[in-house]
């Protein structure tokens, strides 16, 4: 009957998509000669991600002209002048120029890791995966972070930087180590949300497409799409007020 | 056949409150429909369509319990009976936790539509994104019963049946703190029409972050699933999934006391729109982070049960 077959179907998907919840991992391609590091599909498709952007600039900006003469050029302005015209009200100007190679890198790159998961396919073929579902990645994007907020304020400021841990000085021995944990909490945060959200949505994506193969997985595909571009979203924007907030001087 | 009967009287409880859930909630909603056309009869072609629109969404919701019961109704067996009955419940749960939530925000667009007729349009597409965000809420937890069907046995069943439970509770919070938000964003739309886009860019926001609760609830369950064949794997996996949901409940509950109250300074003040919406994603990345510190402690003691 219907039933017996539908259920049975369903049974073997649905422990293939178990087997893949028991090993989920990126798919190890190769190891560098010398050094034995593992190439898995996880780096692959940041080069591959990379490559898009490198090419997308490179034409882009090769007929660099005052007044755009190629779309390229055109295209890329409007994506730099919109990041900069949406950073500047919320860092001030100054900084939204200062800061927009750096913001706008990370906003672009988490961006088509997020959508790279959207690809059909991506999460059952080898080599192809969203690396903002692995918590080695963005750990990494948040350790670039943690870096730069701690070395503009320094460069900004000198000394005076680490004076917001401890100010006021007579609750120095209590903020200190609440300043120093909170300093560490941000990126572990940081990067935790956009994995939980990705890795998450990702899943989702995969069962119910295991579930019914129609109609049902465009809702999480839909919603994937604005969670995709939100999260990318809120990990430039909170990295622009971490920045933002390291130059500021006190008051 | 015990199994198959405590299915079947569970699937049927099931299907009445999820059909009861469905049914209250299109009769609010109808009834708001009523309300507006007798208001503002000019429009009561749009206020149709929205209401249309509305009903279609809570209907969907007890067709996802129908078609759960219906794909667990083949794979009952003594060892995973409890299982497919805790689910089939937990389905109903969140569906009915889905529907009153898209209630609660269809009446507050009816109300805009007729209060603001010309932005109807305006108000009935900020409805239509909050009611497919609720949507997708009980499609999670339908997700997760299906990925936990296909490796469910007798060592997991704990594991199984609280996971299927957590992931309501963790649903129902969201979907209410969700309801509440979107329902104050249709109600900026008409008390302060220039303002209604900026309600909905601030809504989507702290939609997507009430949502993200129940996905890491989900993420979590899907991890512990693999490492729940063990008996400490299945009771420390038990224990995992319902802190997580607790934590995910009171996290939905302050974003979406937020959420609310950020649409409410977006019409009083629509000037200060913009600062309204970065003041409230801080606070809700704060209130968010609270559930990622469960997660990660989750994530971190389960690798070390080994």
């Amino acid at each position: 009957m219907f039933p017996a077959a539908v259920s049975a179907g369903m049974a073997a998907i649905a422990s293939e998509v178990g087997e893949e919840a028991a090993s989920h991992g990126p798919h190890v391609f190769f190891r560098l000669p010398f050094l034995g590091l593992e190439v898995t599909s996880i780096e692959t498709t940041m080069w591959g991600i990379m490559l898009i952007v490198l090419v997308a600039a490179w034409l882009g900006t090769r007929t660099l002209g005052r007044v755009p003469r190629s779309r390229g050029q055109a295209l890329l302005e409007v994506a730099v002048d919109g990041l900069r015209a949406f950073f500047a009200p919320i860092i001030g100007e100054e900084n939204a120029r200062a800061f927009l190679p750096f913001l706008g890198s990370l906003f672009i790159f988490i961006l088509l890791s997020n959508y790279s998961g959207l690809l059909p396919g991506a999460g059952h073929l080898p080599g192809l995966a969203a690396p903002t579902s692995n918590w080695g990645v963005t750990a990494g994007l948040a350790a670039v972070v943690f870096v730069a907020v701690q070395y503009v304020g320094v460069k900004k400021r000198g000394l005076a930087y680490f004076k917001h841990m401890v100010n006021p000085w007579y609750l120095a021995p209590l903020l200190l180590p609440l300043g120093v944990v909170e300093e560490f909490v941000r990126p572990f945060a940081l990067s935790l949300r956009l994995v939980a959200n990705i890795f998450g949505g990702e899943t989702v994506v995969l069962a119910l497409l295991a579930a019914t193969p129609w109609f049902l997985p465009i809702v999480p595909l839909g919603l994937e799409l604005i969670f995709g571009f939100i999260q990318a979203f809120i990990f430039t924007f909170l990295t622009a007020i971490y920045l933002a907030t390291a130059v500021a001087e006190e008051h | 056949m015990t199994a198959m009967v405590v299915f079947a009287g569970a699937a049927v409880l099931a299907m009445a409150l999820a059909a009861f859930g469905s049914a209250y909630s299109q009769g609010r909603t109808g009834k708001a429909a009523m309300d507006a056309t007798w208001k503002k009869p000019e429009v009561a072609g749009k206020i149709r369509t929205t209401m249309m629109l509305a009903l279609v969404f809570m209907e969907a919701l007890t067709l996802f319990v129908f078609a759960i019961v219906f794909v667990l109704a083949g794979r009952v067996t003594p060892e995973i009976g409890t299982f497919t009955a805790v689910a089939v419940v937990a389905m109903a749960l969140s569906a009915t936790g889905s529907a009153l939530a898209q209630a609660r925000t269809a009446t507050a667009a009816l109300e805009a539509s007729w209060r603001e007729p010309e932005e109807s349009g305006d108000s009935r597409t900020s409805m239509m994104l909050g009611l497919v965000f609720m949507e997708a809420l009980t499609l999670f937890v339908f997700a997760i019963i299906f990925v936990l069907a296909g490796n469910m046995d007798s060592s997991r069943i704990l594991f199984g049946s609280t996971a299927v439970a957590a992931m309501a509770l963790a649903a129902i919070g969201s979907a209410t703190s969700q309801g509440r938000t979107a329902s104050m964003a249709m109600e900026a739309t008409w008390k302060q029409p220039e303002a209604a886009g900026n309600a909905r860019t601030s809504m989507m926001l702290a939609l997507v972050f009430m949502e993200a609760l129940t996905l890491f609830v989900f993420a979590i369950v899907f991890v512990l699933s693999g490492r729940a064949a063990t008996p400490e794997g299945n009771l420390f996996g038990a224990a995992a999934v319902v802190a997580m949901a607790l934590a995910a409940v009171g996290s939905a509950v302050s974003q979406g006391k937020t959420g609310a109250a950020a649409m409410e300074a977006t019409w009083r003040q629509p000037e200060a729109a913009g600062d309204v919406r970065t003041s409230m994603m801080l606070s809700l990345v704060f209130m968010e982070a609270l559930t990622l510190f469960v997660f990660a402690i989750v994530f971190v003691l389960s690798g070390m049960m080994g």
